[in-house]
């Protein structure tokens, strides 16, 4: 049977292209191929497959091939592993190798059907940000526990918990841990929904280095001293804490490590309120 | 800015592109460099702005115009879109 897949209008053969580069480069992706890949994912959210079934829309498909299958126990193997990098690539890497045979022997990606390809590769994107995500996450929150901030955080083992619209709660402001690629994905245009984000990113030597944006409120609470800086030269002022902004949103990028630092220092000095 | 569209190539193209998929998923995990980063949340946070277009009513004749810094265009009172459309609006009584 040929199978159909139901697009969104405006995807466009750009974003055709756009899917297939992911696959194929991701990783060197500049400004704008991202861009336009960001948002070809989002519309996949959009797309369906019609089967003999019915009809099933790709993030159907995802559930019931990806998460439900793999998602609790690839968790549950991070918050159990010493080694969360390593354990979670490894892990990572064989779900996603499983992917497009287990959509093959479901019947929804049969040979010679090129356009069942766009199914594969979102169901790919969604489990490489998943696994990744929650790795860095996992990471963060471990660190953060080792280093004696309190805080409170979702409860990772519980699926209801992981879809809570922040990760944890520091100094009574909430936050979310993210890598840069899905803080896009997830915060698109929309001025910051949190108080702060812990990120990493990559400096020009490929050296990765981890940051908190946040909103000036809780810089205010922690410190007050930043540089203000043009986003270009953003780079070249960290680990000095700058103050940028982006179109509209004016936000505190600090060092990791200063951050914990200065709110140790409060939370040790404070009783904690609330800032939400 | 991309190769060929993902229903254009063939099966050994694609099972290719799995591969590679999988061989820079382990090394490369989704952090950006922060010039892209920035770059890529200034652009969708200027996508997500409302497009504001005035329209003057206080003249002999309605005039469209749009601010300076705006991805819209306006020829003749007809707004023109980043992708070369045509925007016109008719006013009815």
């Amino acid at each position: 049977m040929v199978l159909r897949i139901l697009l969104p209008a405006e995807f466009q053969d750009v974003h055709r292209q756009a899917v297939l580069a992911w696959v194929r480069r991701g990783h060197e992706f500049n400004h704008e191929e991202w861009q336009v890949a960001i948002r070809a994912f989002d519309l996949l959210k959009e797309a369906s497959v019609v089967t003999r079934q019915g009809i099933l829309p790709f993030p159907v498909v995802y559930h019931r091939h990806v998460d439900e299958p793999y998602a609790d126990s690839f968790i549950q193997t991070l918050l159990d592993t010493p080694e969360i990098e390593s354990v979670g690539v490894q892990t990572w890497a064989e779900v996603a190798s499983k992917i497009f045979i287990e959509l093959r022997q479901a019947g929804l990606v049969p040979p010679h059907q090129p356009a069942t390809r766009l199914l594969v590769a979102y169901c790919l994107y969604w489990w490489y940000a998943f696994a990744y995500g929650y790795i860095f996450e996992v990471q963060v929150l471990r660190d953060l526990a080792q280093s004696g901030i309190q805080f409170t955080a979702h409860d990772l083992t519980s699926r209801q918990e992981r879809v809570s619209p922040w990760d944890l709660e520091v100094l009574g402001f909430r936050g979310d841990v993210k890598r840069s690629l899905f803080f896009l994905q997830t915060v698109r245009g929309q001025h910051l929904p949190h108080a702060f984000y812990i990120l990493r990113l990559t400096q020009k030597n490929r050296s990765r280095t981890l940051v908190v944006m946040m909103r000036q409120a809780m810089w205010d609470v922690i410190d007050g001293e930043t540089i203000l800086t043009a986003v270009s030269d953003l780079v070249n002022v960290l680990p000095d804490t700058a103050r940028v902004r982006v179109a509209d949103v004016e936000v505190v990028v600090a060092d990791y490590t200063l951050w914990k630092r200065l709110v140790l220092q409060h939370q040790s000095e404070h009783v904690e309120g609330t800032h939400v | 800015m991309f190769e060929e569209a993902i229903d254009k190539i063939p099966d050994r193209d694609w099972e290719e592109a799995i591969a590679a998929h999988l061989a820079w998923g382990e090394t490369w995990h989704g952090d950006l460099p922060a010039d892209v980063f920035f770059g890529v949340w200034a652009s969708l946070v200027g996508q997500a702005k409302p497009l504001v277009i005035t329209v003057q009513l206080d003249t002999p004749e309605p005039v469209v115009t749009v601010p300076p810094d705006s991805p819209l265009t306006v020829e003749d009172n007809r707004i023109v879109l980043d992708d070369g459309r045509e925007l016109v609006i008719q006013f009815a009584s």
